[in-house]
């Protein structure tokens, strides 16, 4: 089994046998299309652990999050996929969350994730509070994990 | 102030009394507006809606001609009340729909009404008689700088105003617009039209939304936003769009009038004669025929001892209170509504002297 990998421009080349890709994760060579078409980011990672192990390159740094790239708005929320079957956004940060699926050609923003978006922790954690007091706990379990992915400099 | 007040008081539809063809009856531009930080109201929760809420209605309570204003938190308001305001197009039906934490705002003396926690945090629409657009951009504009003064709305420099639809930010401003179209109605030319705005960015509807079709061949207008547009170069293509409207109105009367079948004459002169000798009336007939009625006052058909526009009005006004007893009475099922109707209809015929002067016979 031959596999070509080109990352920025540079090509990486590997020549296994059918026991080592299989050993290694990679199955059937005529499921890969298969596999690239409908699990593409899974099938990527599973290539560039694969290449790092047999090449003994490190892993790459992974990029720090930045606003535009995530899959839901940390602020209300909404996924991308609320997004996409609605045509709706839930707040005024979602247009930062989602400016890469709102316009696919712009450039990504590089305000980090580290910017205190403007909703406030302190307001989110009085609505947990409020959540809590009226025993709605699937509400107030949603609050939680939005105030854990803001960040600290805003507590 | 109570709800009985504003409705008695505020008029929202009008001919512009510089038109005689009466064709654009109305108009009414919208604004929204949202505060940052809080999900949009169809995101969020009833604590954000009310901490909205508690944000925005001090700051509208203290402006000028806003502090003796009719207010109301949606779940206050009867279902009978709702469709009132919604048969006067002073609520939209995503608001219609709306409880708590969600609020109605009707100055007395000023054509607007004011909807908290609506779509958007703040929707503002104003009413106009005829086609005066302009006017009511600046209204808005200048109540969008006064707002400014004690709040900060959601904006950035790429998008404009944001809104829950992203191709409706920008200025965060629609436009709309009451159109009476009896002779394209009734020469079942509607679909064309219809098909025919799809291409422009611009949408038609019947008035009514408990109809189906087109009773009474009133239809509103409406502007779709496109994300480039600014409210300048959308107003300039509205009014182009109504232009083309207005005049094909304009033609299919003259030629419905110049057939030999006189289908046009006989319409008229049937719907004259329903509401002078009905004694059951539905709200559809009512409709229809006070439509014909009134084209038949701009074709010279019926003269009236009063001013043309003022009578114009005064049968716009008259439908539209039908209408209104109508969506209370619903909830009574009121078996004597037709023939009150009636009555109400002979009465108003009889108050306003008259003429049938048909000359085709």
């Amino acid at each position: 089994m031959f596999l070509t990998q080109i990352v920025n421009g540079q090509v990486s080349e590997l020549a296994l046998c059918e026991a080592c890709a299989r050993a290694k994760g990679l199955f059937d060579p005529q499921s890969l299309t298969f596999a690239e078409k409908f699990f593409p980011e899974e099938f990527k990672q599973r290539v560039d652990k694969l290449v790092r192990e047999l090449t003994g390159a490190e892993a790459p740094e992974a990029p720090a999050p930045t606003m535009g790239m995530l899959s839901s708005c940390p602020v209300c929320g909404f996924s991308v996929e609320d997004l996409r079957r609605t045509g709706h956004l839930g707040c005024p940060d979602c247009y930062t969350v989602f400016a890469r699926e709102l316009d696919p050609s712009a450039e990504p923003e590089d305000e980090p994730l580290s910017e205190a978006p403007a909703v406030t922790k302190a307001r989110l954690q009085k609505e947990l509070q409020q959540a809590v007091a009226r025993e709605d706990y699937e509400r107030a379990a949603s609050l939680r994990d939005q105030i854990n992915a803001l960040p600290d400099s805003d507590a | 102030m109570k709800l009985e007040t504003v409705l008695n008081s505020v008029r929202p539809w009008a001919p512009d009394r510089n038109t005689t063809d009466g064709v654009v009856v109305g108009s009414i531009v919208r604004m929204v507006r949202n505060l940052p930080g809080y999900p949009f109201p169809g995101w969020s929760t009833e604590e954000s809606r009310a901490a909205v809420a508690a944000e925005l209605l001090p700051v509208l309570k203290s402006l000028r001609g806003y502090k003796t204003a009719f207010c109301a938190e949606m779940s206050k308001l009867s279902y009978g009340e709702r469709r009132v305001l919604l048969t006067r197009k002073q609520l939209t039906p995503g608001m219609a729909a709306r409880q708590d934490g969600c609020y109605i705002m009707i100055p007395q003396r000023r054509p607007n009404i004011i909807m908290v926690n609506e779509e958007e945090h703040l929707v503002i629409h104003t009413f106009r008689n005829g086609l005066n657009l302009e006017d009511g951009v600046a209204e808005l504009q200048r109540l969008d700088d006064l707002l400014q003064e004690q709040l900060t709305f959601a904006h950035t420099a790429q998008h404009g105003y944001l809104t829950s639809i992203p191709s409706e930010a920008g200025d965060a401003m629609q436009l709309y617009c009451l159109l009476h179209l009896p002779a394209l109605s009734t020469a079942n030319m509607m679909n064309q039209v219809t098909k025919a705005l799809e291409k422009l960015h611009v949408s038609i509807s019947p008035y009514f939304s408990d109809a189906q079709d087109d009773t009474g061949h009133l239809f509103v207008l409406f502007s779709i936003p496109g994300p480039e547009d600014s409210i300048e170069e959308m107003m300039e293509a509205f009014q182009e769009v109504v232009g083309h409207i207005v005049l094909r109105e304009r033609q299919v009367r003259r030629k419905l009038l110049a057939e030999p079948g006189l289908h046009l004459q006989d319409a008229i002169a049937r719907a004259y004669g329903l509401l002078t000798n009905c004694r059951r009336l539905s709200i559809k007939e009512l409709r229809d025929a006070v439509s014909l009625l009134r084209l038949g006052t701009l074709l010279g058909l019926i003269t009236w001892a009063e001013d043309e526009r003022e009578i114009l009005i005064e049968l716009n006004q008259f439908g539209l209170a039908q209408a209104c007893i109508t969506a209370m009475a619903e909830e009574k099922c009121d078996p004597t509504l037709c023939l009150r109707r009636a009555t109400a209809t002979r009465d108003f015929l009889n108050k306003h002297p008259h003429q049938f002067s048909d000359n085709t016979i």
